[in-house]
């Protein structure tokens, strides 16, 4: 839960703060040779993390033997650990229910106005670069 | 000691003339309104635990049921089977949770004296130590899941067991159900599990219940 919500508050970012913004750069690249399109990739990310039957997390991840960019999910509180985390998104109730109730797609697609992408490009480039799980 | 599962599912005569060959599921009718349960479970709450959280389970279960009465493949079947185990666990739930919690006015939250209450005091001391088990045990759960009072046939005690995600209790006849999923509360008492778990003996059938234990132990 502690490894969880600290890549979590710092891969969102206030929309002032380029949250949302997914500049050109190695990134985006690995994103859209990997998923087609930035849209496809989101797209693909929500229906796996909502797809979770239970409490969980969402991931963007980087496969370390193969250097690829997977959507992953992790149950409860697991923390991810057969890939580096880019990008988590929290999908217990908790994270949303408040403001969305129970409509998680609404929250899935919101989010990602506040994705802070060049925080994801940093851990992917040390990812790619280093290796650090 | 499935019966008291199964047969919680089990359509009405009218809705079985209804139905298509394949078992339809449908959402039982809650008891009492919605706001019935007030103060301890708000109206917001029940409306939208029973309308769309329910009712998304059984939607999903009759999906899914359907989908694997209609392919011959069995990796497909097996493909198939989370899908049955979640929503056919989350149907069964909250059949059963809605018919375990019942308003004030309506004897919710009385245990009268009887072989329900005998045996809670019998297994767990005092009905009161039974709660407190209970409701440390419920609160304990990494994630999502559910509370129970279970009788157990291996040990003919009533016995404190949860299960995890929309998992039905198998291992036990089920007494009491309480829901400890985020949506079971969050809007009412934020994270503030301990306090749903106190209000809700307030408004638990322990009529339904010990209807149930006598079920079970026959």
């Amino acid at each position: 839960g502690h490894i969880n919500h600290s890549l979590f508050w710092k891969n969102l970012a206030p929309a002032n703060a380029n949250g949302g913004v997914l500049r050109e750069g190695p990134l985006k690249e690995a994103i859209v040779s990997t998923f087609g399109s930035v849209d496809d990739f989101k797209t693909a990310f929500n229906t796996t993390t909502a797809g979770i039957q239970g409490s969980g997390w969402g991931w963007l991840g980087l496969n370390p033997s193969s250097k690829r960019l997977e959507i992953v999910t992790t149950a409860n509180q697991d923390p991810l650990l057969t890939h580096v985390p880019i990008i988590g998104v929290d999908i217990w109730e908790h994270a949303f229910y408040l403001q969305y109730l129970n409509v998680k797609a609404e929250y899935l697609k919101a989010i990602w106005h506040v994705i802070n992408f060049e925080e994801a490009e940093r851990r992917y480039l040390e990812a790619i670069n280093g290796s650090k799980l | 000691m499935l019966s008291i599962a199964r047969n919680s599912l089990r359509p009405t005569i009218t809705r079985m003339f209804v139905a298509r060959s394949a078992s339809l599921h449908t959402l039982p009718e809650l008891p009492y309104a919605y706001n019935a349960l007030e103060p301890y479970i708000s109206e917001q709450i029940m409306k939208l635990h029973h309308t769309k959280h329910h009712q998304a389970y059984v939607n999903g279960l009759n999906a899914a049921e359907e989908a694997y009465a209609k392919t011959p493949s069995t990796k497909e079947k097996i493909a198939l089977q989370s899908a049955l185990k979640f929503n056919g666990g989350g149907h069964i739930n909250h059949s059963l949770f809605w018919k375990n919690l019942s308003p004030v006015n309506e004897d919710g939250g009385k245990l009268s004296q009887g072989p329900l209450k005998d045996a809670l005091e019998r297994d767990f001391g005092s009905v009161d130590e039974f709660k407190k088990r209970f409701n440390a045990g419920t609160a304990a759960i990494q994630g999502s899941g559910w509370g129970w009072l279970g009788y157990s046939l291996a040990t003919q005690k009533l016995e404190i067991v949860t299960t995890p995600n929309q998992d039905p209790l198998i291992s036990h006849a089920p007494i009491i159900g309480v829901d400890i999923w985020e949506h079971a509360f969050y809007l009412q008492y934020y994270n503030v599990k301990a306090d749903y778990l106190n209000a809700i003996w307030n408004v638990i059938n322990f009529k339904e219940a010990e209807h149930r234990l006598l079920e079970a132990v026959d």
